[in-house]
C-alpha cells in the first residue's frame, strides 16, 4: 500500500461524521479514532476523495481510510467466526426457567403465550445430569428466569442442593418482578442459592406499575409489596439491579420512576438502575431504533442524559469508580457504558456451549425462545441436537442485508437474531443506533475531562 | 485536523482478537446487541 501517494485507498464503511460548531465530527466504529476536520478538509478528502493530502497516512493508520481491496465485511465475519471456533464445547453458564408460568401479565411480554409448565423433580434431576455431563469445570454461573422463577422456589432449593451435594461450585443471579422476593426468600437466596446478583424489573410508579404489570388477584397493590422487599433485600445485603423497563413515547414515566427510585433508595450502595426500552411490535410500543422526529430529542438521549446527570452514567456508580472496565483502548470503559464499544459477535447465543433450559428440560440456544418448541435443540433428558433452530442461532450470519452497508456493525455484529424473528420491525437492531452521533458527541465530551 | 483519538487499525485488530478468545456464555445488561439481561 502506498500510503504516502493515498493511491489505492477507500473511505472506510464505518466512518460517522457529523457537523460540529467549526467542522466535521469523524468517528470510526471499529477503531473508536475520534477526530475534527475542518469542512474544507472534510469536502476534500471524504467527499472529493483526493487523498493526496499530508493527513491521509494519519487517517489511515486510524483506520478512516483502508485498502481498497480489503473487505471490512469479511473482516468482521471473521472475527465473528474466531469467536464461536474459539468457545469451548463445555458450560461455564447456564439459564434455567424453573418455570415459565408467571404472576404478572405485562402486555409487551415477550413469552406470552407461552407461560406455562413448572418443572418436575424428575426433569430436575435430569437437567443435574447434563450439567455433570456438560460443566467445564469452574465456578458456574446460574441465571434463574422465567416466567417468574420464583414461584418454582421449591425447585430452584432442590437443584442447588443437588449441586452442592455434586460438589459443583456455583454461583447465581435471579431475574425476578420482586413481588415473591420476601424476607424468606432473600434469606434462602443468600445461604443456599449463592446468590449474586438479582434483578428486578420495574415499570411505572405506583397504580400505573400495577396497571402495567397486571397481576393475578391476590396481589392488592403490588407496587409498594416490590418496593418494600426491595428494601428488605438490600437491608440483608443482596446486590439488586433495577431494570426500567420504558415505553419510549412515555419517556417521562421511565424519569418518574428514576426519580422516584433514586428518592427512595439513592443511599444505598448495593443498587443498580438502567433503562431498558421494551421490544415490541411498532403497533404496541414504538422501537426505540426508530426516528422520534416529533421530540426535540430522542427519548434514549434523553434518558441516557439523565442517568448521567444524576451520577448514574447507564446505571454505574460515576467513572471514578469503574476502573474494573478500562480497557486498552476504552479508557474507564466511557465507550461499553455508552453501548459503542467494537464487539467481536452479537450475542452468547452465537457460540456452542450456552444453553437456556425450559421447565419441561427442553434445551434452547436463546432463553426469548423458551417454551417456543421449533426453536428447541434438543433436551436435558436425550441430549443436546444441532438442528436447525441450533445452526440458526449458532451461527456468524448477519440478521439484514442492510447489516453490510451499516456503519455500527462493528458494534452490533448483525444485531439480535431472535428479535428478527419476534417483531416486524428492525428490532434486531442495537438501541444506539438512532442516537449514535449524539452517543459520539458524549463521548468526545467525555473525553475532553481526560484531558 | 485535531485528534481526539487516535487507536491505530492494526493494534485494534489485535486487540479483538485476544477479545474472541474470551468466554462469550451469558448475556448482560451491558450487551448493546440485544437488550438483555431480560426481566
Amino acid at each position: 500500500m502506498d500510503v504516502e501517494s493515498g493511491n489505492f485507498m477507500k473511505k472506510s464503511i464505518f466512518n460517522i461524521s457529523q457537523s460540529i460548531e467549526n467542522g466535521v465530527l469523524l468517528y470510526n466504529t471499529f477503531t473508536t479514532s475520534l477526530v475534527e476536520l475542518s469542512d474544507e478538509l472534510y469536502k476534500t478528502i471524504f467527499v472529493k476523495d483526493d487523498f493526496s493530502l499530508p493527513e491521509i497516512p494519519a487517517l489511515y493508520s486510524m483506520g478512516f481510510l483502508i485498502d481498497d481491496t480489503y473487505d471490512e465485511i469479511k473482516a468482521m465475519e471473521n472475527i465473528r467466526c474466531d469467536v464461536v471456533k474459539n468457545s469451548s464445547e463445555k458450560i461455564a453458564n447456564i439459564i434455567i426457567a424453573p418455570t415459565l408460568e408467571c404472576n404478572a401479565h405485562c402486555f409487551y411480554c415477550f413469552e406470552n403465550g407461552y407461560r406455562k409448565g413448572r418443572m418436575s423433580q424428575e426433569t430436575a434431576d435430569a437437567l443435574i445430569r447434563f450439567i455433570e455431563e456438560h460443566w467445564n469445570g469452574e465456578k458456574l454461573g446460574i441465571t434463574w428466569f422465567g416466567g417468574e422463577p420464583l414461584l418454582a422456589s421449591n425447585i430452584i432449593d432442590y437443584i442447588s442442593k443437588k449441586l452442592t451435594e455434586k460438589n459443583i461450585i456455583y454461583g447465581c443471579k435471579i431475574t425476578t418482578n420482586g413481588s415473591l422476593f420476601d424476607k424468606n426468600i432473600v434469606k434462602k437466596a443468600i445461604n443456599l442459592w449463592h446468590v449474586e446478583k438479582v434483578q428486578i424489573t420495574i415499570d411505572a410508579v405506583g397504580d400505573e406499575y400495577n396497571r402495567i404489570k397486571n397481576y393475578d388477584k391476590q396481589y392488592k397493590d403490588a407496587f409498594s409489596l416490590v418496593m418494600r422487599n426491595i428494601e428488605t433485600a438490600l437491608s440483608l445485603g443482596i446486590n439488586l439491579k433495577i431494570r426500567i423497563n420504558f415505553d419510549p413515547s412515555k419517556q417521562n414515566e421511565a424519569l418518574e420512576i428514576m426519580n422516584y427510585l433514586l428518592k427512595r433508595f439513592d443511599n444505598s450502595a448495593r443498587l443498580k438502575i438502567y433503562f431498558a426500552p421494551i421490544d415490541a411490535d411498532d403497533e404496541i410500543v414504538k422501537n426505540i431504533s426508530s426516528e422520534f422526529d416529533e421530540y426535540d430529542e430522542h427519548p434514549y438521549i434523553s434518558l441516557i442524559r439523565f442517568g448521567r446527570t444524576h451520577h448514574l452514567y447507564r446505571g454505574f456508580p460515576d467513572m471514578e469508580d469503574d476502573t474494573s472496565i478500562d480497557h486498552e483502548y476504552d479508557m474507564h470503559g466511557l465507550l461499553k457504558k455508552l453501548k459503542i464499544y467494537p464487539s467481536p459477535i452479537n450475542c452468547y447465543a452465537s457460540c456452542p456451549n450456552v444453553f437456556s433450559i425450559a421447565p419441561n428440560g427442553d434445551i434452547y440456544k436463546c432463553h426469548r425462545a423458551l417454551g417456543r418448541k421449533e426453536y428447541a435443540s434438543g433436551n436435558v433428558k436425550t441430549g443436546i441436537e444441532e438442528n436447525a433452530a441450533y445452526k440458526f442461532f449458532c451461527n456468524t450470519k448477519l440478521t439484514y442485508d442492510e447489516c453490510n452497508v451499516c456503519p455500527i456493525l462493528p458494534i452490533c455484529q448483525g444485531g439480535c437474531k431472535i428479535n428478527a424473528q419476534f417483531y416486524s420491525g428492525k428490532e434486531a437492531c442495537a438501541p444506539s443506533k438512532a442516537i449514535i452521533k449524539d452517543l459520539i458527541l458524549l463521548y468526545r465530551e467525555d473525553i475532553s475531562k481526560l484531558k | 485536523m485535531t485528534i481526539l483519538k487516535n487507536v491505530n487499525k492494526s493494534d485494534m485488530e489485535r486487540s479483538m482478537e485476544l477479545e474472541t478468545k474470551q468466554a462469550y456464555s451469558a448475556c448482560s445488561d451491558d450487551c448493546p446487541r440485544c437488550r438483555v439481561s431480560d426481566g
